[in-house]
């Protein structure tokens, strides 16, 4: 069988776009080698290439997830020595990104607790308002991204831990026209 | 066009984010451009959000345009800076009206900048109104 002629470019127009499949991996370690912005790096990387072919808007959602999963994890490194693994899934029903790291059980308590009052709140609005506001009086750092996810880009979260590593996992579904 | 007071964020070198206030007559408008993604943007722009508050005291505004289509990214450290920055603004004001411009599909802009204007307030609801616009 021999296969299909490609698509004529003049109908890749921004629906026949929207199906193609991406799926990108990064491992990267030990995490002391890193001094750099990183997540930043990766979330522009990722907003490039899914701009590439979705909308706009799922690729800043991307940008986001990655910068604020990848931030969390050099925000709280407990063995410099370990890496962290980054997958990224974009298709026509949407975006699914997780971020694997090494944490102690009591880290990955503390940040199921957070994912399980966001899963579990009535108005996340509300929620996100009044801890940006709480948490801006003493300029405290970190704290809001995953709320961001929910709320703002609309994310699904959820979360793992199995033989020492957190697995958190961001899923949008996109809204089918 | 005059400018009232600008600041700046230089990450790596580069100057990477830009709060720019310029006034033409009694019409104040305040540019976001670029991004921020330092871990600290306040230690950048301290002195700006302070020179802000005096300036404005000396204008009598009739208008104020915040235009957030040219700000490309804000990770959540940014948040308190940019309510630093408006709340500047609505505050020295008096009951000058606030037209913001957003970008129409951008989540931020849409979900997350109206809880950092306080829109929700109702003295500051009032006053503001927003123009969304479609990115090219």
């Amino acid at each position: 069988m021999s296969p299909e002629a490609p698509t004529p470019i003049s109908e890749l127009d921004e629906r026949a776009l929207a199906n193609t499949t991406t799926r990108l991996r990064l491992t990267l370690g030990p995490l002391d080698h890193v001094t750099g912005d990183l997540a930043g790096l990766v979330g522009e990387h990722a907003l490039q290439l899914l701009g590439m072919f979705y909308p706009r808007n799922v690729a800043r959602k991307a940008n986001v997830v990655v910068t604020e999963l990848v931030t969390n994890v050099f925000e709280n490194i407990y063995d410099p020595k370990s890496s962290f693994d980054l997958e990224l899934d974009a298709g026509p029903t949407g975006l699914v990104i997780a971020v694997r790291n090494q944490v102690t059980p009591e880290q990955y308590a503390k940040v199921k607790a957070r994912v399980d009052l966001i899963r579990d709140t009535p108005d996340l609005r509300a929620m996100v308002a009044s801890t940006i506001r709480e948490r801006r009086k003493e300029r405290l750092k970190g704290g809001l991204g995953l709320m961001r996810l929910a709320q703002e880009n609309k994310f699904d979260i959820g979360i793992a831990y199995q033989d020492g590593a957190m697995t958190v996992t961001a899923t949008y579904t996109a809204v089918q026209s | 066009m005059k400018v009232i007071t600008f600041g700046e964020i230089v990450d790596g070198g580069a100057s990477v984010f830009h709060s720019v206030a310029t006034l033409d007559a009694r019409s104040l408008k305040h540019r976001f451009e670029g991004v921020i993604r330092v871990d600290n943007p306040y230690r950048f722009l301290k002195g700006h959000i302070d020179e802000l508050g005096v300036k404005l005291q000396e204008l009598n505004l009739q208008e104020i345009i915040i235009d957030f289509t040219d700000l490309r990214f804000c990770n959540s450290n940014g948040f308190y800076v940019i309510m630093d920055v408006v709340e500047a603004l609505y505050l020295g004001s008096g009951d000058a009206k606030v037209i913001v411009r957003r970008i129409d599909d951008d989540d931020w802009q849409r979900e997350t900048l109206p809880i950092l204007l306080n829109v929700d307030d109702e003295a500051i609801g009032r006053r503001t109104s927003f123009e969304n616009v479609r990115e090219s």
